[in-house]
C-alpha cells in the first residue's frame, strides 16, 4: 500500500482539539491544585486559591486557540480535585473550578485580544472569580436562606477570592507577550 | 530524569492519603451522596435535619471515618455557623436570629457533607476509574496523563529555577516578596517553564500517537488495574 | 525478497517552515536488516523517522513511503522509540504500561495479559505486572519502551538516539536484544551519532547532510570519534585553598534513603574533573549538592572556602545543567548573554566587551541579533555555554555538556573548555553518562555507581 500526500492525525477528535493542547490544559488543571493546595500547607491564605486558578485558567485559553480551553481546564481541575480528595464540597467542587472557566472563554470570544490588555484581563478575572459569589448565592437560595442575608453570606465568601483572581490575572500579558516573541504561540 | 518525583507533588498528595473503603461500587455510592445532598436542600423543618444527621453519622461510623474527619469537618461547621448566624443576628436582632442562622447554617453543612464523606470512602483509582465511565475516554485519558507526569514537570522547572537563579535571576525565595522582582520571575521561570510545559505535552502526546492512541473511536482496558 | 519499508524521492517541510527538512529521500529496508541513519544535528534524521511512522505534522510533504508490513488503517507496522524514554512511559506499572498499545487497538482484555507478558519476555524484562515503572533503571525503563512497541507486532522498528540516554552496559543489551529480534526477521533503523555499539548489528549506514538528502555512508565517516586536541595538565598549584571540597558527603533521597555515601574529593584551580556514571547514580544530585540547592544529611561541602549558597556563588560559578536550551528566555543572543552581566552590575562598556569576546570564543559572532528560540538544537547549547561565560567564571560545572549533540558540536565545545581551562585557568567539572565522552583532558576522574561516588 502506498502512502501519498498523508497528512498528520492532527485532532484527537474530541471537541476538536489536539491532543499535545489537551495535555497542556491538563497541566495547567494540575498546576492550579498544586499550588493551591500546597500555599494553604504551608501559608493558610484563604481565598489565594483564585490567584493560581484565574491565572491558569487565563493562561489556559491565552496559549490554546480552542474556544472551550479554559472551560476544559477548569473541568480536568475539578475532577482532579475530586479525585484527589482537594477542597470541600464533593463533586460540587466541578463548579467551582468550571464556572470561572466558562467566564472567561466567554469573555476571549467577545475580546480575542483581552490578553494583551492589563485591564481586560483583570475585568476577566474579576468577574470569573465572582463566579464563587454565584455560586453560593444560589446554593443559598436553594438552602432557602433569608433573602436579605443571601447577598452578604456571598460577598464575604468571595470577596477575597475576587480581589486574588484581579492579582492573578495581572501576569497574564507579560506572559502572553513574551510567548508569542518566542513564537510558541501563534495567536 | 523522572526522579522520584517534585518534593511539592509528593508533600500535597502524602496530606491526602488514598483511603480504603468498604467493598461497595463507586457508582452506587455516588448516587447515595447525592440523594443524601438533594436531602438537605429540601430539608426545613427540624426533624428532617435530625434525621439527616442521624444517617449522615451512620454513615460516618460505618465507614470508621475517624476523629480527624470530625475535627476537620467541624470545624468548618463552626467557622460557616458562626459567620451566617452573625449575619442574622446583624440583620434579625440577637434573639430572633441566631436559632434561624444555626439552622440554615446546619442545613448547609448536610448538603456538602455527603461529597465529602464519599471521596474520603472511596479509593482514588475506583474514583478515577468511576469518573473515567462516565467522561470521553480521550478525556479520561488527558486526565490521567496529567496527573502521572506532574513530577516530572515539576523536575524540569526546578532545573530552570537553579539555573536560572545561579545566572542571576531574582527568583529566589527571599527575591520574590519583592514586586520589583516581578518581571525576572516571569521572564526566567514561568515563561520558559510554560514553554517546557508545552513540550512535555508535545512529547507525550507523539509517544501516544505512536502507540495508535486515537486511531480507533474506542478502547479497551487493561484488565490489571 | 520483499522490503519492509521503501522511501521515494520523499520531501517533507513543516508548516510554516521556508525550507523542506527532507529533500528527495530514498531509501530501502528489507526484513532482519537494520540501518543506521546519522547526520548532524538538525539534518532531519527524527523527522524521518516520524515520518516513516506517520505520526509528523501536517506540512508540505512530496513523495512517496511504501510499507508492506502495512496495517488496516494504511499506516506501517512500524514503533518508534523516540529520544526521551521519560515521556514514553504511559502506563503507571509495566503491565499497563505495555498494554497500552494493544488498549488502543481495542484487544479483547482478556488476550491482554498473555501478550504483554510474552513481549516483556521476548525483551528481558522479568518484572512483575504490577511493578510501578519510577522504580526501573534508565536501562529496564528503555527495554519497557521496546515491549510496549514489540507487544503490537511491528515489522520494523525506529529507534532515535539510544546512546544519548543509555550506559555502556544498556547498550550492550540494546545491541544483544536487536540481534536477537533481527534473526527472527524484524528490521531496524537507528538514529545514533555514535553507533559504535551497534557495529556488529548494522547492515547499512546512511546519511543526512544539511540540506535534507540522504546517502549511503561508511562506518568510518559516522563513527563518533572526537578527541581534543593535545592537552597540557597542569601541574597542581601548591597552598590553595581548592574551589572545591567535599568531605564525607551522604545525600539521602525521599523516606532517608542514601543516594550516594562517603563522597570526598578536592578540585582546584585550573583543574579539569569527569563524573562518569549510568543515569540514575546521583550525579545530577551531586551538582545540586555543590551549588547548595540541595543540602547534604551529613559531611562537608564548600565552594570557594565556604558553604555554597547560590546568591554567592553568582558570578564565581558558571553552571550549565541538562537540556541548556530550555533556561533561554531572551528575545535575542545578545540580551541572553547580557543578563548575568547586568544582574551583576557589569559596567556598560565592559559589559559589550565581554560579550563580544565570549561571542568570539563560541564561534557565534553572527547570531548575535538572532532570536535564540529560532536557531538549531547545538547553536542553542552554544548560546546557553556563552551566558555562562559571559561573567568569566572560575569555575564551571557542566552536566552532560554532550548529550544530543554531533561530533563537530562536541568537538567545538571540547576544545572551548580546553582554551578555557589552559589560557584563562577556569576550571571544569562536568559528568558524562558515557565513559568515552571523559576524554583525555581530565586530570581527576570520579565514578558514580553503586551509591557510591569515587576517584577512579
Amino acid at each position: 500500500m502506498i502512502m501519498k500526500e498523508r497528512k498528520g492525525r492532527e485532532k484527537a477528535g474530541f471537541f476538536n482539539i489536539h491532543l499535545k493542547d489537551a495535555l497542556f490544559l491538563g497541566f495547567c488543571a494540575v498546576f492550579i491544585l498544586i499550588f493551591r493546595a500546597a500555599f494553604r500547607l504551608h501559608l493558610n491564605i484563604t481565598g489565594h486559591s483564585m490567584l493560581f486558578s484565574i491565572f491558569f485558567l487565563l493562561l489556559a485559553r491565552g496559549c490554546i486557540s480552542f474556544r472551550l480551553a479554559a472551560s476544559l481546564t477548569g473541568l480536568l481541575a475539578g475532577c482532579m480535585a475530586i479525585i484527589l480528595g482537594l477542597g470541600k464540597g464533593g463533586p460540587l467542587l466541578l463548579l467551582r473550578f468550571v464556572l470561572p472557566g466558562l467566564i472567561i472563554d466567554m469573555g476571549a470570544f467577545c475580546i480575542p485580544s483581552m490578553f494583551r490588555s492589563y485591564v481586560l484581563c483583570a475585568l476577566a478575572g474579576a468577574v470569573a472569580s465572582s463566579s464563587k459569589f454565584l455560586s453560593t448565592y444560589i446554593v443559598d437560595t436553594m438552602i432557602g436562606m433569608e433573602k436579605s442575608i443571601i447577598f452578604q453570606h456571598a460577598l464575604i465568601e468571595s470577596g477575597a477570592a475576587i480581589l486574588f483572581g484581579i492579582a492573578g490575572s495581572f501576569f497574564i500579558p507579560p506572559v502572553i507577550r513574551r510567548l508569542k516573541a518566542y513564537g510558541v504561540i501563534d495567536y | 530524569m523522572r526522579r522520584e518525583g517534585g518534593l511539592l507533588c509528593n508533600e500535597v498528595m502524602s496530606r491526602y492519603p488514598d483511603q480504603q473503603g468498604m467493598n461497595i461500587p463507586a457508582g452506587l455510592k455516588l448516587l447515595c451522596c447525592t440523594l443524601l445532598s438533594i436531602c438537605a436542600f429540601a430539608a426545613r423543618p427540624v426533624w428532617a435535619l435530625i434525621v439527616l444527621s442521624l444517617i449522615n453519622l451512620l454513615i460516618v461510623l460505618a465507614f470508621r471515618l475517624g476523629i480527624s474527619f470530625f475535627k476537620k469537618e467541624i470545624r468548618v461547621f463552626i467557622w460557616q455557623s458562626l459567620i451566617i448566624m452573625g449575619l442574622y443576628s446583624l440583620r434579625f436582632g440577637f434573639d430572633h436570629g441566631l436559632l434561624p442562622g444555626f439552622l440554615t447554617s446546619w442545613q448547609l453543612f448536610l448538603a456538602f457533607v455527603p461529597g465529602v464523606m464519599f471521596i474520603q470512602t472511596t479509593p482514588r483509582s475506583q474514583v478515577a476509574r468511576t469518573l473515567s465511565r462516565i467522561m470521553p475516554w480521550k478525556m479520561a485519558f488527558v486526565l490521567s496523563t496529567s496527573m502521572q507526569f506532574m513530577g516530572l514537570l515539576l523536575e524540569e522547572i526546578r532545573g530552570i529555577y537553579e539555573a536560572q537563579a545561579l545566572k542571576g535571576g531574582r527568583i529566589l525565595l527571599k527575591d520574590i516578596w519583592k514586586p520589583w522582582n516581578w518581571p525576572d520571575l516571569v521572564h526566567c521561570l514561568i515563561v520558559p517553564g510554560i514553554v517546557q510545559s508545552m513540550a512535555v505535552a508535545n512529547q507525550i502526546a507523539l509517544a501516544a500517537k505512536a502507540r495508535d492512541f486515537g486511531k480507533n473511536n474506542n478502547r479497551t482496558y487493561w484488565p490489571g488495574d | 525478497m520483499r522490503d519492509i519499508l521503501r522511501i521515494e524521492n520523499f520531501s517533507y517541510a513543516y508548516p510554516g517552515a521556508e525550507r523542506y527538512i527532507l529533500r528527495d529521500v530514498d531509501m530501502e529496508i528489507g526484513p532482519g536488516e537494520c540501518h543506521c541513519l546519522t547526520g548532524p544535528t538538525g539534518s532531519g534524521k527524527t523527522t524521518l523517522l516520524m515520518a516513516i511512522k506517520g505520526i509528523l505534522p501536517s506540512g508540505q510533504q512530496q513523495g512517496k513511503i511504501v510499507c508492506e508490513g502495512i496495517k488496516e488503517d494504511g499506516s506501517p507496522s512500524a514503533g518508534i522509540v523516540l529520544q526521551d524514554p521519560e515521556t514514553q512511559l504511559l502506563g503507571s506499572t509495566v503491565g499497563s504500561d505495555v498494554a497500552f498499545g494493544l488498549e488502543n487497538q481495542c484487544v479483547d482484555p482478556g488476550l491482554m495479559t498473555e501478550r504483554v507478558e510474552a513481549a516483556l519476555s521476548a525483551v528481558g524484562l522479568e518484572k512483575p505486572l504490577d511493578f510501578n515503572v519510577r522504580r526501573l533503571s534508565m536501562g529496564q525503563k528503555y527495554r519497557l519502551i521496546l515491549a510496549s512497541l514489540f507487544v503490537m507486532k511491528p515489522e520494523l522498528l525506529l529507534i532515535d538516539e539510544p546512546a544519548a540516554q543509555l550506559d555502556p552496559e544498556g547498550l550492550s543489551h540494546l545491541l544483544e536484544l536487536v540481534l536477537r529480534l533481527k534473526s527472527s526477521g524484524m528490521a531496524f533503523i537507528i538514529c545514533e551519532h555514535n553507533p559504535e555499539p551497534f557495529y556488529k548489528a548494522i547492515d547499512t549506514f546512511w546519511e543526512l547532510d544539511k540540506e535534507g538528502s540522504i546517502s549511503r555512508s561508511s562506518p568510518r565517516n559516522a563513527a563518533l570519534s572526537f578527541r581534543v586536541s593535545e592537552t597540557k595538565k597542569l601541574p597542581e598549584p601548591d597552598n590553595c585553598l581548592p574551589l572545591i571540597h567535599a568531605k564525607d558527603l551522604l545525600v539521602e533521597g525521599q523516606k532517608g534513603y542514601p543516594i550516594w555515601s562517603d563522597v570526598s574529593f578536592d578540585l582546584g584551580a585550573g583543574r579539569r574533573m569527569a563524573v562518569w556514571g549510568p543515569n540514575g547514580a546521583g550525579k545530577t544530585t551531586l551538582l545540586r549538592c555543590l551549588t547548595g540547592f540541595l543540602k547534604p544529611a551529613s559531611g562537608t561541602v564548600e565552594m570557594f572556602g565556604r558553604r555554597p549558597e547560590p546568591k554567592v556563588l553568582r558570578g564565581r560559578l558558571g553552571c550549565l545543567f541538562q537540556n541548556p536550551q530550555k533556561q533561554i528566555f531572551e528575545t535575542t543572543v545578545f540580551e541572553e548573554i547580557a543578563f548575568p552581566l547586568k544582574r551583576l552590575r557589569t559596567e556598560e562598556r565592559l559589559l559589550e566587551k565581554r560579550i563580544q569576546n565570549v561571542l568570539e570564543l563560541c564561534g557565534i559572532e553572527d547570531l548575535v541579533l538572532a532570536s535564540p528560540h529560532k536557531l538549531s538544537y547545538g547553536q542553542k547549547h552554544l548560546v546557553a555555554l556563552a551566558s555562562i561565560l559571559a561573567p568569566e567564571p572560575e569555575l564551571l560545572i557542566l552536566d552532560d555538556p554532550f548529550a544530543g549533540l554531533d561530533t563537530a558540536y562536541c568537538s567545538r565545545i571540547s576544545e572551548l573548555l580546553v582554551t578555557l581551562s589552559q589560557e584563562q585557568g577556569t576550571s571544569v567539572l562536568w559528568t558524562v553518562h558515557n565513559p568515552s565522552q571523559v576524554s583525555n583532558w581530565a586530570d581527576i576522574i570520579l565514578n558514580a555507581q553503586g551509591g557510591r561516588i569515587t576517584l577512579q
